[in-house]
């Protein structure tokens, strides 16, 4: 009955949401008044509420184990603990379209409540986000229905969830990430709204810049989880892998950043006004094309869910629906929005755009990576792959000239160009600072550094010491500082130099030892001491006992295989300690003929640094919200 | 701790002499792809044909075998594929459209700066 | 620059078309490229040493194993092919050979030959990544390779037409 309850909600809260828009569209194309306008924005927010609370209901359904509920009794089992219990609602497609829908109401409806409502298109704000939101649960409840049940013999209990997903950082990893994605159908739908509204004249930056600002925190912080989590699971020590998921989720970071940067030159020179509209739109269209690259199986992926040729087109189709809209009303209005003003040469804004341009690039370069083997393969009976090698190549004299240019740019001024001696005066010091600094590094690595992690380092180095010497001037001067920009630039820079440093300088060592056995490399010792048996509720284990001494610290280190009782699966539980400059990274590998067990160790370098630069990026930004910029 | 009796010692598997020949081993690990895997290379794989695979290749190194020869032994046997990194005269059109994109779009920004 | 705000349009579509087609079509089967015959030199499940200068021209080679359970199920196929005349060559893959041969005692023995290849080095060179595969050999070359069970279907697509 309760499960019926929450689907009803979940209906009314579409049917509502038609009903608001369509008050809202006949209101706007003729009497305009203001109680119907009124009604449309209370019909909306009924809507929301309804929504919310069939999203709350399912929650209580999943933590009663209701397994009449096909989705739930899939993805939920009644030993696991609450937390995988709410978290397993998002570990597939329906569940996690759901949670999607959710979030998607939620922003809408706060920024809806919250922004400026007596503005000529507040209407057409509400009558678009109702659209979108009744597409979704249209989409959602004919396709993809989380609310199936299994009647009238109910399983007594579900199907455990994949051990690999109990894990807290993947619970929230999700979550995170689409507080991100969906945060940018505000930008989205205001700027659609603005669009056919038809008034360019005004400030449509202003309002949403903060809303932005937000969802981007959440998107960094979410894909940087996804990131932190695949390290210390998955064990084999990487972070990243251009994976064709991981590239889809990255693309709308990419536009992201480059849409705010471009409305924050929009904001301080009246320039670049269609191109930030296009960026504006481009976010939350490449979120979708994210989505649809993930839930339709088109590309083989270890994230991807499963495969479904119908529910692909469904969502193609969707998504088309969407993106075809958008960009077709601004191709309409692109004439009108003809700018007088022309980006000076030499300003801060046209190094903004030069940059931009390289984002805009480096999302290129990830569509074509991902579409070729697709292209590839429909016209060749052969197939191909493109991975790592051709990202990193492509993205490094990218990153390269980007962190020049921020160099640059950090001291110039709006709207008028700045004079070049000046600037090649300011940008000398941490160039050479930077040349130095990566051949020193390029000494401590005894000369084993590639061109790529060379160009890591050096654009890393730039970018901090550019920033740091701001920060110096500023004791002595009253230089403006932008905090958050600072900030956010800084983990910027520590991104790159962190990521080159542990290419450079991670080391594995693949191991056989029997029991007593030592290896030694440099001046460190690997010992291992023993290896034990165990049982727990739904696994059985086997955990070995090893020491690592380095000049005399001492750390314990003890990796474990686990195999699981309901489906058999085998995991490899890594063991991790941590100091300030590595990981000590340690796997099991199998018992051998001779007894020995394989061991994998790595000393992975400045990994936890990734993780901070990252943390300071969302930091940034944040502080915006709770310190007002000197 | 029996600091004088005597200490058996652990092997390294895949031990290198040169520094250089590791780097490249754990280059082509990434850069190959797992034959059984839906997606990964080889560094991230533990199936049986990966290790198998990666045994090969440790070989191969030790004999002299350059990063083409393996790289052709690999795909030569497990498909185009198999190789993370596109062969670069014969996809020429992926190496080089990030930098036609990124002229193109200088291009246009410097001629109408009015966008 | 006119075309340019309606590039902005067809790329979109174009490539949401693209996707359509895609989703809507079935996977062509991928054209096989033939490569050299590994040269190996081994014993077989009874003992005997071999080479593959042993063997003729051209053969059928079955990958399998004791432990692989696909191979039981194209296992009665196997032996139909031998019943028809066809001969094949076994490649025991990483199997032990009391395992291996208790086998063929239970099952039947549908291979002329059997190749003991305990470590795999043999199967790695010919491109296996498991059990059962089945290859065809012609003059020294690998000019079909299929992965997984073998029937009466894959049998008349992939291999009949070299006959």
């Amino acid at each position: 009955m309760i499960p019926e309850f929450s689907h009803l909600l979940a209906i009314l809260s579409a049917g509502l949401m038609l009903y608001s828009s369509l008050i809202g569209i006949v209101n706007h194309t003729s009497d305009k008044s203001h109680k119907l306008r009124q009604l449309t924005h209370n019909t909306f927010n009924a809507a929301a509420f309804f929504l919310f609370l069939s999203f709350a209901v399912y929650i209580y359904l999943a933590i009663q184990d209701d397994f009449s509920v096909a989705y739930i009794a899939s993805h939920s089992n009644s030993d696991l603990p609450i937390f995988y219990k709410v978290s397993s609602i998002w570990s597939a497609h329906e569940g996690s379209m759901f949670l999607w829908i959710t979030f998607l109401v939620g922003w809408l409806w706060l920024f809806i409540n919250h922004t400026k409502n007596d503005h000529e298109f507040f209407e057409l704000i509400i009558i678009f986000s109702a659209i979108l939101i009744f597409g979704f649960l249209l989409f959602l409840l004919a396709t993809s229905s989380p609310f199936e049940r299994i009647l009238p013999v109910t399983p007594l209990n579900g199907a455990d969830i994949n051990p690999v997903l109990q894990d807290p950082a993947l619970a929230i990893h999700p979550p995170m990430l689409y507080l991100g994605y969906v945060g940018f159908a505000i930008p989205f739908i205001y700027i659609i709204s603005f669009l056919i509204n038809g008034n360019f004249a005004f400030e449509w930056h202003r309002e949403i810049k903060s809303w932005s600002l937000f969802a981007w925190a959440f998107l960094t912080a979410g894909i940087g989880l996804g990131s932190w989590w695949a390290y210390y699971e998955l064990g084999w020590g990487g972070y990243w892998f251009w994976d064709p998921v991981e590239n889809v989720a990255l693309m709308p970071w990419l536009a992201a950043t480059a849409f705010t940067h471009s409305m924050h030159a929009l904001n301080k020179s009246k320039v670049l006004k269609s191109w930030t509209l296009f960026l504006g739109l481009s976010v939350f269209t490449l979120s979708l094309f994210g989505a649809f690259i993930v839930r339709s199986g088109v590309i083989d992926s270890v994230h991807s869910f499963a495969n479904d040729p119908e529910r692909g087109l469904f969502l193609l189709i969707f998504v088309a629906l969407i993106t075809l809209f958008a960009l077709t009303i601004l191709v309409i209005r692109m004439p009108k929005l003809y700018n007088n003003k022309t980006v000076v040469s030499g300003s801060k804004e046209s190094y903004l755009s030069l940059n931009n341009i390289l984002m805009v690039t480096s999302i290129f370069s990830i569509f074509i990576g991902v579409m070729y083997p697709l292209i590839y393969e429909t016209f060749n009976s052969n197939s191909v792959s493109v991975g790592p090698p051709f990202y990193n190549t492509i993205f490094a004299p990218l990153i390269f000239i980007a962190a020049i240019i921020i160099s640059i740019s950090i001291n110039s001024s709006w709207q008028r160009t700045n004079d070049l001696k000046k600037i090649f005066k300011r940008f000398f010091v941490p160039g050479i600072l930077s040349v130095l600094s990566t051949y020193f590094i390029y000494t401590s690595s005894l000369y084993n550094l590639s061109l790529l992690q060379a160009i890591g380092f050096f654009s890393g180095f730039l970018i901090i010491f550019s920033y740091l010497i701001v920060m110096f001037n500023k004791l002595f001067d009253k230089v403006y500082l932008n905090w958050p920009s600072t900030i956010s630039h800084l983990g910027f820079g520590l991104l790159l130099l962190s990521i080159a440093a542990n290419s450079t300088f991670s080391i594995e060592k693949n191991l056989k030892m029997n029991i007593n056995d030592s290896f030694e490399f440099g001046s460190s010792k690997l010992t291992f001491n023993n290896i034990q048996f165990g049982n727990e509720d739904n696994f059985e284990r086997i955990r070995a006992s090893l020491l690592f001494i380095e000049n005399g610290k001492i750390f314990q280190l003890t990796p474990e295989k686990r195999r699981y009782f309901t489906r058999g699966q085998i995991t490899s539980e890594t063991d991790i300690k941590s100091t300030f400059l590595k990981d000590i990274y340690i796997n099991i590998g199998e018992q051998i003929e001779d007894n020995s067990w394989t061991f994998r160790l790595q000393l992975n370098y400045f990994i936890k640094w990734i993780w901070f630069s990252i943390f300071l990026m969302t930091f940034g930004i944040l502080m915006r919200f709770f310190v007002r910029a000197q | 701790m029996l600091f004088f009796s005597n200490i058996l010692f652990g092997e390294e598997i895949y031990a290198f002499e040169n520094p250089v020949y590791e780097k490249r081993f754990s280059t082509l690990l990434n850069e190959i792809r797992c034959p059984k895997c839906t997606s990964g290379s080889l560094a991230s794989s533990d199936a049986p044909i990966s290790r198998d695979l990666k045994n090969k290749i440790y070989e191969m190194i030790s004999f002299g075998y350059s990063d083409d020869e393996i790289i052709t032994y690999v795909t030569d046997r497990y498909g185009n594929d198999s190789s993370y990194e596109p062969n670069f005269s014969e996809n020429i059109v992926l190496w080089l459209l990030p930098l036609i994109f990124l002229i193109f779009c200088f291009i246009g920004f410097y001629l109408k700066r009015r966008i | 620059m006119q075309f340019l705000r309606y590039s902005l349009l067809i790329i979109p579509l174009v490539i949401i078309i693209f996707f359509g087609f895609i989703i809507l079509n079935e996977n062509n089967a991928r054209e096989f490229v033939p490569i050299e015959m590994t040269k190996f030199s081994s014993t077989t499940l009874d003992n005997k040493n071999i080479k593959n200068s042993d063997l003729p021209d051209t053969y059928f080679l079955n990958v399998w194993a004791s432990w692989c359970i696909t191979c039981k199920i194209e296992h009665p196929f196997l032996l139909n092919l031998k019943s028809n005349g066809i001969d094949i060559v076994g490649l025991n893959y990483k199997d032990t050979k009391s395992k291996a041969l208790g086998w063929l005692k239970e099952l039947g023995d549908p291979y002329s030959i059997s190749i003991f290849d305990y470590k795999g080095d043999i199967a790695l060179d010919m491109g296996v990544t498991g059990a059962p595969e089945t290859f065809l050999v012609k003059n020294g070359k690998i000019v079909m390779h299929h992965l997984g069970e073998l029937n009466q279907e894959i049998w008349e697509q992939k291999f009949e037409p070299h006959l």
